[in-house]
């Protein structure tokens, strides 16, 4: 079988799935990182800032967990968990309103669009916009302490702060 | 004339954010229409005269892409401009669509006077061909 990354060097940042060290390459975690800057500032008018993982670890609050799995020129799956006050914030800013029970109401609406969003466009970055992918349906849920805290000890996890709330950023291939 | 609009997504803060654009573009419009899935958009259509929609990709029970399908395989719907605003960025994906009819495509996150630009493209094309 042919490696269809050959076809075309450098069109893809990211190296095929098995030539991929198990840690994420420094490269890969940097694009994540911009495009989650480029999405975040465009949409909900948001800047990141980048953290260190001991910054990231929590110790109380409500946590909101959204995924969504990618098919076709390759497999995959992109996770956002974030604070559930930096949710708000994401619908506050998108819709440009402070009506508190609007606000409520479309919280995860936003952050399942704000994923949906942040995948569609790292698929054309780190793959191709040639390539065809079918996305699936992003999916929201509370996450626990404890599950926070273990995705931001993942290594394929990168993690940045929003006006002081944290949010973090998993893909796996 | 003021137009009808239809809005095809499964995000409500993203049919929010549309209106919102339109009612800034200062384009007549006389009704919107939402729908959450291609499915209940196709209803819309069947049921009222929309003179543009604006339909997404990626939403469940039915996908934008089969929706569009639809469209151009009735004879009345096909005729319906549509412009996709939608996270898909798969160039091969939006040249068939393209081929298929679609007026335009715009990719989320946009801009608003990027709503703006391709709404006026869309309903001016339509002008042009009645
Ligand atoms: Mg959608």
């Amino acid at each position: 079988m042919t490696d269809q990354y050959q076809r075309s060097p450098g069109r893809g940042l990211l190296k095929p799935i098995n030539k991929r060290s198990a840690q994420m390459q420094s490269e890969d975690r940097e694009t994540l990182l911009r495009l989650l800057e480029v999405v975040l500032e465009q949409l909900a008018f948001m800047f990141i800032e980048e953290a260190e993982k001991e910054d990231l670890i929590v110790k109380d609050g409500e946590y909101l967990h959204v995924s969504m799995n990618f098919s076709g020129f390759q497999h995959g799956k992109i996770e956002m968990a974030l604070h559930g006050g930096m949710s708000k914030l994401v619908a506050a800013n998108i819709l440009g309103i402070d009506d508190e029970e609007m606000i409520k109401q479309s919280a995860n609406d936003a952050v399942k669009e704000l994923l949906n969003i942040y995948c569609g466009q790292m698929l054309t970055t780190i793959f191709s916009s040639e390539d065809v992918f079918d996305l699936s349906v992003p999916e929201v849920n509370n996450i626990s302490i404890d599950e926070w805290n273990i995705m931001v000890d993942d290594s394929n996890t990168i993690g940045v702060k929003i006006e002081e709330f944290p949010l973090l950023v998993r893909l796996s291939i | 004339m003021a137009y009808n609009i239809l809005i095809v997504d499964d995000s409500s803060i993203i049919r929010a954010v549309v209106i919102k654009t339109l009612e800034l573009t200062g384009v007549p419009v006389n009704k919107i229409f939402q729908a959450e899935n291609g499915k209940v958009g196709l209803e819309v259509l069947h049921n009222n005269w929309i003179d543009l929609a604006f339909v997404d990709i990626n939403m469940p029970v039915m996908g934008g892409v089969a929706m569009i399908e639809e469209m151009f395989k009735d004879d009345l719907l096909h005729t319906v401009p549509v412009v996709v605003v939608s996270t898909e960025g798969s160039k091969t994906r939006i040249n068939e669509l393209i081929e298929k009819g679609i007026k335009g495509y715009l990719r989320k996150p946009f801009q608003p006077e990027a709503l703006r630009d391709i709404i006026d493209q869309s309903l001016g094309v339509q002008k042009d061909e009645e």
